[in-house]
């Protein structure tokens, strides 16, 4: 579609019309400021106090310049968010609080953690963005292990507030229950005999009672002695010791007061004290 | 992609054979493996986020460069290789093959840039550009099997005074898409432009 040597693209309607859409643009912008840019609604999540005259950044409209900055300008995002929020602002200088902690080493911006045109009831806490393990390490929580490279959302699903990544449980069964091989046999402490770096390489001390107790075979298994779960034991049931048997060598003692064999029987041998 | 071929000649009837149809569409073949290839690597930037790469992500940037990238070339190499009248540059069938690629590849990498969102004047140029292809793929695959013989090209010499007629009008009626076509890419080149620059101002330059 060669005319008078032009490339096909050059066609005036095309830049006619083109220029009607710039026109159209700038007269937008003009008449309801910059919405035509708007990635997508602002929270409409509101504070019980309002900040900076709105209780919630969806009050602000199209008033774009409250948070962007011209690229130019000597003033920052972070500046305009911290003009508003405050208390955020002394806790970074005081180096107090979340805040505080989370930024005595690094010193991401504000909009890395907090994004926003989110929707009225999207998330101001992003996770993704520039939060990284080692900031998480802040916390009591720390991120070691498998734990510092899986998606945050693995742990903070739907998390759209500080108070829904503060009610994030922080006890290994709330979200390992489903991986238990034990069937919960073993309790719930994990973190006795498994680390953060896998399930794989556990290690397992029972030095509270030798397990053999003098015998040359490895002949008990963790159901022998703890049919209920390792949280409790019982020595019953393990070749001599019949209810009956320690009963007839313990003269004077019920059976309710021997099942304690550990706390004289420390090796597991006989005699006692 | 599809190299363009110096070596082409006229082409050859249009004969039934038993080659599939994308035998018959090379270039929607090379699309779709490049498709397949972008959606495979973008798969597994969604599988380490959870989610889509946002537009303002390393890979939602670097997504919508690429795509956009591509469809530049797509406006631009073919209208200007038409310009040449020597073989020098590969033949105009190849390019055409090459602006059919480009012009599907590149649009749906704009798409998964988009993260699905489609706000303001950013969700504009997507419609826009989802427009264009389909205006493309309208003019490629419907008005493209009007045979150029009217304009004395292979097989004219056949064509009686009301065949030659008859073709003219459908060439004509070719022309006429082509005033959409080229229009509407234009606007959306420069939706996209403003977009960028707006991109720039509120985002990327943030400080």
């Amino acid at each position: 579609m060669t005319r008078n040597g032009r490339p096909g693209f050059f066609s005036p309607t095309g830049i006619a019309v083109a220029a009607v859409l710039v026109v159209v643009v700038v007269a937008l912008t003009v008449l309801l400021g910059p919405v035509l840019f708007s990635p997508g609604s602002l929270n409409a999540q509101a504070k019980a106090a309002p900040l900076g005259g709105v209780a919630s950044h969806a009050q602000l409209g199209n008033h774009c310049g409250a948070c962007h900055t011209a690229p130019w300008s000597s003033q920052t995002m972070a500046d305009k968010c911290m003009a508003c929020h405050k208390d955020i602002s002394a806790e970074i200088s005081g180096k107090t609080g979340l805040h505080g902690a989370l930024l005595a080493t690094r010193t991401p911006t504000c909009a890395g953690c907090h994004p926003d045109h989110h929707g009225p009831n999207g998330t101001l806490t992003a996770l993704t963005g520039s939060f990284s393990a080692d900031m998480h390490n802040s916390f009591a929580f720390k991120l070691t292990g498998k734990h510092a490279t899986i998606a945050c959302s693995a742990c903070h699903a739907n998390a759209k507030s500080l108070q829904d990544f503060q009610k994030t449980p922080q006890d290994c069964n709330s979200c390992h229950a489903k991986d238990d091989k034990h069937k919960g046999s073993f309790g719930t402490q994990c973190g006795s005999c498994h680390n953060t770096s896998g399930w794989g390489g556990a290690s397992f001390n029972h030095d509270i009672f030798p397990v053999n107790h003098g015998s040359n075979q490895q002949t008990a298994t963790c159901q022998t002695c703890h049919p209920s779960g390792t949280s409790t034991y019982t020595c019953f049931g393990c070749h001599a010791h019949t209810q009956s048997n320690v009963v007839g060598q313990h003269e004077g003692k019920s059976l309710s007061q021997l099942t304690n064999c550990i706390q004289c029987h420390k090796g597991g041998s006989g005699g006692g004290g | 992609m599809a190299a363009p071929d110096a070596s082409r000649k006229s082409p050859a009837p249009r004969a039934r054979t038993r080659r599939g149809t994308l035998g018959h569409l090379p270039e929607l073949a090379y699309a779709l493996a490049a498709i397949v290839a972008v959606t495979a690597l973008y798969g597994l930037a969604y599988s380490q986020a959870s989610a889509f790469p946002t537009a303002s992500s390393l890979v939602g940037h670097g997504i919508g460069i690429a795509g956009f990238i591509l469809m530049l070339m797509t406006a631009t190499l073919y209208s200007l290789r038409k310009l040449r009248t020597d073989a020098r540059w590969g033949s105009t069938a190849g390019w055409l093959k090459f602006h059919m690629v480009t012009g599907l590849v590149g649009p749906y990498m704009v798409l998964l840039h988009t993260a699905m969102k489609f706000n303001g004047l950013a969700g504009l140029t997507m419609l826009l550009t989802v427009v264009v292809v389909v205006s493309g793929i309208v003019g490629r695959y419907l008005y493209t099997r009007v045979p150029r013989a009217a304009q004395g090209g292979p097989g004219a010499g056949d064509a009686g005074p009301e065949a030659r007629s008859r073709l003219l009008k459908r060439r004509k009626r070719l022309a006429t898409w082509h005033t959409f076509h080229v229009p509407l890419t234009w606007v959306l080149f420069i939706a996209a432009f403003i977009h960028v620059v707006a991109a720039l101002y509120y985002a990327t330059l943030q400080r």
